[in-house]
């Protein structure tokens, strides 16, 4: 399927979320006029275009959404598509949101908009899509990010979520420390391109959990990459459901 | 939002500090007031350098100062920098400030400051709020350096309850459970803020997170900073929103927003439109620097508790916050939090 915008198309760039698979979470992509521009912005015109991959760069579904004058609310549940579903741990949605309008005042500029998501047995999370480049805040360093406050003890689990939006595999290595800053790192491991890997963070870095064990099972994680990732992480108490999806922090150019 | 005066400013020892950013007790405002016929802030601010930084200690200031003089204080509607003690201020001002027990030189440089919410048995909820402080480390420019950095832990008024101070080493977890902090009956509601204060130039390798946990789960999400110059009302191209899906299940959502700004918020919406294109608002309260406030949607948006509405919540006219998104799922009692 052709790409309709493609990223060296335009200076208005994609963004990228999580697709997840249906029976794990119903999620909604959120086109919302009012995240990128002022209701006085009375000309302000939109166009999105949704699509799905899963394992290269030709995506396997896409969706157009159409024009969106100010003022139009989009919502757009994945599940209601009538597209085969991804893999279990889910695949890459991408959210091109271009302003017809006007072009970026500087450069290239994404348009993030919102997904939010919730699961049968309670769980979910909300956040927003983001660029893997073009973003307002210039990152130092691509080959690490970040999670602040891991947690692996009995009765909560860290869950992480990596997302590869580029036409490369990328190989990635999990480094956890304690608070004194002693460290423990995962074996390498390798994302194919356009896909999702989502693990727990337990199962994939050994003997985490003793880790942490003096700092009540706290501690951060780097995840260290070839390439730049979007990295996400939550949490689950005893096996239950996932109660946020937050970004990892990346390392910003001061 | 109005402050209630400080139920206790004369109870506190003299020695105790009321300004830490400038090292200046309650016993040196006290007898600025008293000796020196100081009657506002901004005179409190030139005569003895305190909450000219910060201003985490404004609303402690303004309890003296009600305190001392009753009925013949009449509070300021924006807390400021005041230019003469600003950069320490004329020699004349700062050697009077020294005479009056400022203890350490001025530091000219604003800090920064970052905000995080509480929530320590809000709404009768076992849900309580853990700091998670990392001192990143980056390895190929050896730019690891210490963090030394305070938390106030502060009412939704603004008033402060209690002050924490660390130093956390390069590569280091730090944890703050806030039920360490926070004593009972502190925080009314249970909730409340978290203002992290420190210096600008180490700010690049802190990396603040914050759980909330519940007997449903674990969620998390960052810290929002405040403006490197508050004072400066600053434009902004589009609004914060609230993005809001179908739901299969019923939940409780809240908008969570500080001032981090001198100037006040007044006169602000949160403006409910679904898909429809009909809409429905509520007021902000007004928002004096470092106040916060917690609305919850789905008393005043029906169609976001039972999961029927769609489209978003936007804050308007637009202006910028510290604000977070907070939802509950009833059922499971399991709490989602993400930074706007």
């Amino acid at each position: 399927m052709a790409r309709s915008a493609s990223l060296d198309a335009g200076r208005w760039l994609p963004t990228y979320g999580w697709w997840p698979h249906p029976e794990r979470f119903q999620a909604s992509v959120m086109i919302s006029p009012y995240h990128s521009a002022l209701e006085s912005d009375g000309d302000a015109r939109f166009a999105t275009v949704v699509r799905g991959y899963a394992g290269s760069g030709t995506p396997v579904w896409e969706h157009d959404m159409g024009e969106q004058a100010m003022g139009e609310e989009r919502v757009l549940t994945l599940s209601d598509l009538d597209v085969p579903p991804p893999p279990p741990e889910g695949a890459v949605v991408e959210v091109h949101t271009v302003r017809l309008d006007r072009e970026p005042s500087t450069g290239v500029a994404a348009i993030g908009m919102w997904i939010d998501a919730v699961s049968p047995d309670g769980g979910g999370y909300i956040i927003p899509t983001q660029p893997i480049r073009g973003a307002q805040k210039v990152i130092a360093r691509d080959d690490v990010q970040v999670v602040p406050g891991i947690i692996a003890t009995d009765e909560v689990d860290t869950q992480l979520l990596l997302l590869n939006v580029i036409g490369e595999s990328v190989e990635v290595r999990l480094v956890a420390s304690s608070a004194e800053g002693l460290t423990q790192d995962s074996k390498p491991f390798t994302l194919t391109p356009y896909s999702a890997w989502h693990g727990s963070l337990r199962r994939t870095v050994p003997r985490v959990r003793r880790l942490l064990e003096s700092s009540d099972g706290i501690g951060s994680l780097a995840i260290y990459s070839n390439h730049r990732l979007l990295p996400h992480f939550g949490f689950s108490r005893d096996g239950g459901p996932v109660g946020s999806l937050d970004h990892t922090a990346p390392i910003f150019a001061n | 939002m109005s402050v209630e005066a400080n139920p206790t400013p004369a109870a506190r020892a003299s020695d105790q500090l009321i300004c830490h950013c400038r090292q200046v007790t309650y016993e040196t405002v006290r007898s600025a007031v008293r000796g020196a016929g100081v009657a506002s802030l901004a005179e409190v601010q030139r005569e003895t350098t305190a909450c000219t930084r910060c201003f985490g200690c404004r609303f402690e200031v303004e309890g003296v100062l009600r305190d001392e003089l009753g009925d013949r204080y009449v509070p300021a509607t924006v807390v400021t920098r005041d230019p003469a003690a600003d950069d320490g201020g004329t020699l004349r001002t700062r050697l009077r400030a020294r005479v009056r027990g400022v203890r350490e030189r001025v530091n000219t440089v604003p800090p920064q400051k970052m905000y995080m919410p509480v929530l320590q048995g809000f709404g009768g909820h076992d849900v309580s709020t853990r700091l998670v402080l990392f001192n990143l480390h980056d390895e190929r420019t050896e730019s690891g350096h210490a963090v030394s950095l305070r938390a106030d832990l502060t009412r939704l008024d603004g008033r402060r309850q209690d002050v924490w101070s660390t130093t956390i080493a390069p590569k280091a977890t730090t944890k703050l459970e806030v039920g360490d902090m926070a004593h009972e009956g502190s925080l009314p509601d249970g909730i409340g803020l978290v203002k992290l204060v420190l210096d600008a130039k180490s700010v690049g390798s802190l990396r603040p997170y914050f759980h909330l946990s519940s007997p449903g789960g674990v969620t998390s999400t960052h810290e929002k900073r405040g403006p490197r110059r508050p004072h400066v009302v600053a434009k902004r191209g589009y609004h914060w929103i609230f993005p809001v899906a179908p739901k299969p299940r019923p939940d409780e959502a809240w908008f969570f927003l500080i001032n981090t700004q001198t100037a006040p918020i007044e006169g602000r919406r949160l403006v409910f439109r679904d898909e429809n294109g009909a809409e429905k608002s509520v007021e902000v309260p007004q928002l004096e620097l470092d106040q916060g406030a917690c609305i919850p949607l789905h008393e005043h948006f029906a169609s976001m508790r039972d999961g029927t509405g769609s489209g978003s919540v936007r804050l308007t006219p637009s202006v910028h916050v510290a604000g977070w998104i907070i939802r509950r799922d009833v059922e499971v009692d399991l709490w989602r939090v993400q930074h706007l």
